[in-house]
């Protein structure tokens, strides 16, 4: 078996698989944000890199034989397990091999539900002109013998795969430490052989769904390169191009993948984590439960708490999937904590045809509102970064939260002249007041949350005694209680 | 059921059209306690209430704050000007009752000094009338409603309350302790939720106060002094009829001018379409708020040939500091607002007109949070972290006087609600007095929540209340009504709500209100 970095407890698997100078790291951010969407990781490290450095087995075979291993040791033999496979570049022409094999009824690979490929490598020769590949060999392919120099070369070949936006620096090192240690034989035989490899016949057409995305700043491997070469693999697949990146779509777009990937697996049908009737037992403390359960508790304030623990069902029907995206990506900024999606219960609530009833003469509508807002957000950050709100990091998407808040963000004298998507944003004032209501109602969302109450400590629903200890320091009995089993489960 | 769903058993129903002898148009503290004057005088009265009527406050009102927006008036209104107006559940009810169901129940009285703010300011308006004229009304509200307040008021040694005060809670105690140390009185609050059970011959038994908090979701019990619980229970037992999801939209007029019918859609309810009614009557009672008043005398064009509709809108300054303590506060629990000084009504040398009251805070999560993020402007893992302070924060916050101004005004949007009718917009911004008054006050709370003990303090400027719009006065040319609440324009129009206030005063305004309401009872019977 390959080594690999497993994360997440529940959910169904996906398997990941890098690019060439990458290992497991590759996919650090990805798997973070899929666990917390209720998914399990396995980012495999390929034979030539990360800590499978000293395995040599480079060809495309011996590649995907060992995947296939790996997968086997993961699953169980035979697994009915419905899973995933994510590969990146190198690892994208992996993953359409494999597909070909479970297609054709391996046992150890059945139930395959997708596939997700980011900027593969396709299975016929890789399209790369002869003078990259040189200056890879020549740069990568051996030892300098000079450590800094080969640190440069490194970088370099890191930042070369980089698009309109850099890597925040921590992870840029940590992809230049994973190109330092590969080892240079498999970056030879890679570029001399694996990617020469016509696998074209051999994969032929697949009917797996398959998610592809590629970066629009990338040369040989655009999304119009994709179309062509990957694409007419694949009968069922979705290509989405990536504004403003280049080939190193799992470290330059964490966030945006994790959105596309939740989103496709949505649109299989797959509905996850399964739902059962314990869930809210399993999301808040049983001493909060028993609270909500016992007769301190009125029936119709029981039955709304408990509501809102069930998953309900989501219709969108206000944002298109970017958009969504980037209202996501505000919400993760503004309640960083929230126990649930506050953009769909955002998106659910802007359809209803009662709002609160308030609303600020400078702003239009409140769903117009938002779909104004948010292509401000989009628009300052293609103007500031080059690439989409929601592609930016957290430290990025907040230099724009606090301009927005501060009345600097929005169309003013120069966004005047800026007439491309820019030329409908909010001028800073208007963005100013709808970051207002934006602050006002997420945390609305977020406070309204049972889990929510549980982690801030309220206990004042519980009120159909009444209460009698209502000074300073006082605590009814139930609230002792309460108090108590928190304790005692942390 | 509480009481009033008892007596709609039997209630009285008129036809729509038999001519009746008064329309009440809304049913909160302007219109409910004019209901019961007139019935219980034999007249025949409909009041047409736009919101649903809510029968069981003990299994309807949960508590909760967002399923509470079913009893806040959310069709939309427009805010703009300098000091953004919040509407919605902020200031504005519906219902059987109206924004009483909602009302925090704070009833300090008018300071006889307020209804003259321009002979003493040379701004604003003077009322036309006095302390002395309101007085009587005064007390008969507060005795009829059983409010609950201390035994010896300082800032006022006649006044007695029917029963004693509710218990203080949390943030009472830091702001007695507060303004303590800074030399400053505070009372228990006059309260119009009960301390103990109290009974009327008009209302039967009502429970006391159970110490929810939840006052601004509902009343579940009838402690508090809602005018469901209170004034329409009497007045539908003595002959009134109530209709429901009955939204005012036009009236029809005789020859001479005067009204001769109101014109309302009754919503449907299980998916029937709504229906168009006209109730026949002699005369009208718009009740309906500073809001919804003038915009339906806008939209009709009646009762306007001063220009005065609409115009004066004021909000109190209502800006609030808030601290963390070292204890636990949870001042969730008591009610919202327990304690009071109104030592700052003229304090000496302050650069604003008029004055302010003081009181305590205690929010529920929901509120709180909403202002920590507008207000404070928090957002990410500081917002979170801060939230998670709730039960050691605790607020103190003021009501004052806001000064009428020509740029503060409502009118009627380009756009249409579900109604049909067009969305107001309200224009407001703080003046120069306004502003002064909350910088004064913010550095009186700051000092007395810092003796109090509170760190990491914050303010949050809001406004509260929806005051003006259309004036009282004695001149037909610089007013809508008269001091009774007569229009000017139309002999059969009265208008009984916080949109006939002159100027706003210090004190929150639904007590005032209700003794608007029945001395206008009184002078309409007199006169018929």
């Amino acid at each position: 078996m390959l080594p690999y970095t497993l994360n997440g407890k529940h959910g169904p698997l996906i398997v990941m698989l890098h690019w060439l100078g990458g290992s497991a790291n590759t996919w650090t951010e990805v798997s973070a944000g899929l666990v917390a969407r209720d998914f399990r990781c396995a980012a495999l490290d390929l034979p030539g890199f990360g800590r499978a450095v000293d395995d040599d087995r480079f060809s495309v075979a011996q590649m995907s034989t060992a995947v296939l291993e790996t997968v086997r040791g993961l699953r169980g033999a035979a697994s009915k397990e419905p899973w995933f496979l994510a590969g990146h570049s190198m690892g994208g022409k992996l993953a359409a091999v494999l597909t070909r094999a479970a297609e054709n009824g391996e046992v150890d690979l059945q139930n395959l539900r997708g596939v997700f490929l980011v900027s593969p490598s396709p299975p016929g020769v890789e399209p790369m002109t002869e003078s990259k590949r040189e200056d890879a060999l020549r740069d990568l392919g051996q030892s300098t013998g000079d450590a800094e120099k080969d640190r440069e070369h490194a970088k370099a070949f890191v930042d070369d795969n980089v698009g309109k936006l850099a890597l925040p620096e921590a992870i840029e090192q940590r992809t230049t430490a994973d190109v330092l240690h590969m080892s240079r034989a498999a970056l030879r035989a890679w570029m001399t052989g694996g990617s020469k490899e016509d696998w074209a016949e051999r994969v032929g057409t697949l009917s797996t769904p398959a998610l592809v995305l590629a970066g629009t700043e990338e040369s040989a491997l655009n999304p119009a390169a994709q179309r062509k070469h990957t694409l007419a693999h694949f009968s069922r697949a979705t290509l989405v191009p990536l504004e403003g990146s280049s080939h190193l779509g799992p470290l330059e777009r964490p966030w945006e993948l994790i959105e596309h990937i939740t989103d496709f697996v949505a649109s299989l049908g797959m509905s996850w984590p399964e739902r059962t009737e314990s869930l809210p037992a399993t999301t808040l403390s049983p001493g909060f439960l028993r609270l909500i359960d016992s007769d301190c508790t009125s029936p119709q304030t029981r039955s709304l708490l408990l509501q809102r623990l069930t998953p309900q069902a989501f219709f969108p029907a206000i944002f298109t999937s970017s958009q969504r995206h980037a209202a996501r990506a505000l919400a993760r900024r503004v309640v960083p904590a929230a126990p649930q999606d506050l953009a769909s219960k955002l998106e659910e609530q802007l359809t209803r045809p009662q709002q609160d009833g308030s609303r600020r003469a400078s702003l239009p509508a409140d769903a117009d509102a938002w779909l104004q807002g948010l292509a401000s957000f989009e628009a300052a950050s293609k103007r500031t970064f080059g690439v989409p709100f929601a592609a930016l990091d957290g430290a990025r998407q907040d230099e724009l939260l606090k301009q927005a808040a501060a009345g600097t963000l929005g169309r003013g004298l120069l966004g005047a002249l800026y007439l491309g998507a820019g030329a409908e944003s909010f001028t800073p004032e208007q963005m100013k007041d709808w970051f207002e209501d934006v602050r006002g109602e997420l945390a609305k969302l977020y406070m309204t949350d049972p889990r929510t109450l549980e982690r801030v400590g309220f206990t004042g629903f519980a009120d159909d005694h009444g209460f009698t200890h209502i000074r300073l320091g006082e605590l009814e009995d139930f609230e002792n209680t309460t108090a108590q089993a928190r304790q005692d489960a942390r | 059921m509480n009481q009033l769903a008892h007596n709609r058993i039997s209630m009285r129903r008129y036809q729509d059209d038999e001519v009746v002898d008064a329309v009440i148009i809304g049913t909160g503290a302007g219109g409910a306690p004019l209901l019961a004057k007139l019935a219980a005088a034999g007249l025949r009265v409909v009041a047409l209430e736009a919101g649903p009527w809510w029968e069981a406050p003990a299994e309807q009102f949960a508590t909760d704050e967002t399923s509470a927006s079913k009893i806040y008036w959310t069709d939309e209104r427009l805010s703009a000007g300098d000091t953004s107006v919040v509407f919605g559940g902020n200031n504005s009810g519906t219902g059987v009752g109206g924004s009483t169901l909602h009302w925090g129940a704070f009833v300090p009285r008018a300071d006889p000094r307020d209804l003259r703010i321009h002979t003493d300011f040379h701004e604003g308006a003077d009322w036309p009338l006095t302390y002395a004229d309101l007085l009587p009304y005064y007390e008969e509200v507060e005795t009829f409603l059983g409010v609950s307040g201390p035994a010896h008021y300082p800032w006022d040694s006649g006044r007695r309350y029917p029963t004693g005060p509710v218990p203080i809670n949390a943030p009472g105690q830091l702001m007695q302790r507060g303004f303590a140390a800074l030399g400053l009185r505070t009372s228990a609050a006059p309260i119009a939720a009960l301390s103990e059970p109290y009974a009327r011959p008009e209302y039967g038994q009502r429970p006391a106060c159970v110490n929810r908090g939840f006052c601004h979701q509902g009343c579940r019990n009838g402690a508090k002094a809602s005018m469901d619980a209170t004034y329409l229970p009497w007045a539908v037992r003595d002959g009134a009829e109530i209709r429901p999801d009955s939204f005012v939209h036009g009236f029809e007029r005789g020859s001479g001018g005067n009204i001769t019918s109101v014109l309302f859609r009754q919503t449907g309810t299980a998916g029937k379409a709504g229906t168009e009614r006209r109730q026949r009557t002699r005369a009208v009672f718009l009740c309906a708020g500073g809001i919804e008043t003038p915009r339906l005398l806008l939209h009709t064009g009646l009762a306007n040939s001063s220009g005065q509709v609409g115009r004066n809108f004021m909000a109190h300054v209502a800006t609030q500091v808030w601290g963390t303590f070292a204890g636990r506060v949870g001042m969730n629990k008591g009610f919202p607002a327990t304690v009071i000084s109104e030592d700052m009504l003229r304090p000496a040398g302050a650069p604003f007109t008029g004055g302010y009251l003081v009181q305590s805070l205690g929010v529920t999560p929901v509120t709180w949070a909403q202002g920590v993020a507008r207000g404070r402007g928090l957002f990410g893992e500081e917002l979170v972290s801060y939230l998670d302070r709730y039960n050691f924060v605790a607020g103190i916050g003021i009501n004052g006087d806001c000064v009428p101004v020509k740029g503060n005004y409502l009118e009627l949007s380009e756009e249409v609600d579900r109604n049909g009718l067009p969305k107001p917009r309200v224009h407001f911004s703080y003046g120069k007095s306004e502003l002064a008054m909350s910088e004064h006050a913010v550095t009186l709370l700051k000092a007395a929540w810092q003796a109090a003990g509170a760190e990491d303090m914050w303010t949050l400027e809001r406004t509260a209340h929806t005051i003006g719009t259309c004036r009282m006065g004695s001149s037909p040319e610089a007013s809508v009504v008269g001091s009774f609440g007569q229009s000017h324009d139309l002999g059969n129009l009265w208008i009984c709500d916080n949109s006939v206030f002159p100027s706003s005063l210090a004190a929150n305004p639904a007590l005032t209100i209700m003794a608007l309401s029945l001395r206008t009872a009184e002078h309409f019977l007199a006169s018929r």
